[in-house]
């Protein structure tokens, strides 16, 4: 007799996607303490629909999504902190320390301007590496709605590197295209 | 497949953070314990009443998805690579290349002895990216490139957007694995793996007038220099511009890069791009 069921799959769904989840909310979150809130709530939400959560790879998306209301959530407000994971928030605390800065330069500049929403789409398929089916599951929306704002954020980035001086030719010819198209 | 924009967002990505820690083993049994049990679903119990057989558990997510990272500058080249000189400065290592063209097991063997379980591979590159590094990590649950690791720029002045460097710097510390490439000058015909725009700075057309000049005209231009078009692309407002073999002589170059081991492929028009944007182009060239 193993666990009870929802403990043993609470615990396949957590071994399985924490290192995604956790890369995917320490990624959009400046302090340890906001990063440990963001990942305590998301499984504990996890935990208690345990059985509305899909099988397999969808898994990942309904806990990007979930993390991504909670975020959305935590950005609007301050929120308590949680009791849980003082242990993580620790680990987190120390691991930021040791983070070394990203040096700043024109992409990241020109990135860092461009609107939140713009800057999420990209970085689902950028940081994550997600397709336009697995972005529609997490952000909620159709594909074709993902499809054209995608491109348009892919444009909007393009426009602002070549205003940057930042000669798109380097980045090849797709770049130049979007550059251009959107002028 | 990624495009070359999202290619520049995936290096922007923060680190990912510490990965399945012990805290994080803490916060599940914390969950699992102290956090109400779960709630049975409508549709859960109905499923349970049916007797139907459970969801199965979800299997190791893959990463496969993810190997965009870095594809402009990863490939399956592995030709010999640089002589190396690693020492220990306090919490780093530091690797200086001192040969691109040495046999590579020397310095992987060298690597390893200073315990790093690093990969070095010389891609074939355009003259502007020779010598450019790219340091990249598949552990975690996506590759990302490794900000960690701090590139040595060479002194004197340095014009290309990703810096001149000359070797990296490893935290002492490091106990991942990474791969990372290093550019070599491309064999004639030899596809370029990390290249550039080619008049940018130690590429073949910097600071050569060629805008709005015909593709007759800048075929000579090219030839002078030991340069052969290989294609031709196409602005077709499309998403993806359209690669021709060929484009009739008169029409207009607005731009190239390096394609292949002396091989060029170049922007075109049929109308002229304004004159003022062109010299505008030039000038921001500083030659």
């Amino acid at each position: 007799m193993g666990p009870p069921e929802p403990r043993r799959r609470f615990e396949a769904l957590y071994l399985t996607h924490y290192p995604a989840v956790a890369a995917y909310v320490t990624r959009r979150t400046t302090s340890p303490d906001d990063a440990a809130d963001v990942i305590s709530e998301t499984f504990t939400t996890a935990w208690r629909r345990i059985d509305d959560i899909p099988s397999g790879d969808e898994a990942r998306w309904w806990l990007y999504g979930t993390a991504r209301r909670i975020l959305a959530n935590h950005h609007r407000a301050e929120s308590r902190r949680e009791a849980l994971g003082l242990r993580l928030r620790a680990e987190l605390a120390i691991w930021a320390e040791s983070r070394p800065d990203q040096a700043p330069d024109v992409a990241r500049e020109a990135f860092t301007q461009l609107s939140e929403p713009d800057r999420e789409l990209l970085s689902l398929v950028g940081w994550e590496g997600l397709g336009i089916a697995e972005i529609a599951k997490v952000v909620g929306a159709s594909r074709g709605a993902v499809r054209l704002r995608l491109h348009r954020a892919r444009k909007r980035l393009a426009a602002a590197l070549a205003q940057a001086d930042l000669d798109l030719t380097r980045y090849g010819p797709r770049a130049v295209a979007l550059a251009k198209e959107s002028q | 497949m990624s495009t070359d924009i999202d290619q520049i967002v995936t290096r922007l990505a923060p680190p990912a953070g510490p990965g399945l820690s012990e805290g994080a083993h803490d916060l599940m049994n914390e969950i699992m314990t102290l956090s109400a049990a779960p709630e049975q679903s409508r549709v859960s119990r109905v499923r349970a009443a049916l007797g139907r057989k459970r969801i199965t558990l979800p299997g190791i997510a893959t990463v496969a998805a993810a190997a965009l990272a870095a594809a402009w500058f990863l490939g399956p080249a592995a030709q010999p690579a640089a002589a190396l000189d690693i020492r220990r400065e306090g919490d780093h290592y530091v690797i200086e290349v001192k040969d691109l063209y040495a046999d590579p097991g020397k310095y992987q063997e060298q690597l390893r002895a200073a315990g790093l379980n690093i990969s070095l591979r010389v891609i074939p590159s355009s003259p502007g990216s020779v010598g450019q590094i790219f340091p990249t990590t598949e552990d975690g649950p996506e590759p990302r490139y490794l900000t960690e690791f701090e590139q040595i720029q060479g002194t004197g002045t340095c014009r290309k957007v990703d810096g001149c460097p000359i070797g990296i710097k490893i935290p002492a510390s490091f106990r991942g694995t990474a791969d990372i490439t290093l550019g070599r000058e491309a064999r004639p015909g030899e596809e370029v793996q990390s290249g550039g725009p080619f008049d940018a700075p130690d590429e073949p057309m910097n600071c050569v007038p060629y805008l709005n000049k015909s593709v007759a005209e800048v075929r000579g231009l090219l030839a002078q220099r030991g340069w052969a078009i290989n294609e031709y692309v196409i602005e077709t407002g499309q998403e993806e511009p359209e690669v021709r073999a060929s484009v009739p002589d008169g029409w207009y170059v607005t731009g190239g890069y390096v394609s292949h081991g002396g091989k060029v492929g170049l922007f075109t028009d049929s109308e002229p791009m304004p004159q003022e944007e062109a010299d505008a182009r030039l000038a921001r060239q500083n030659c």
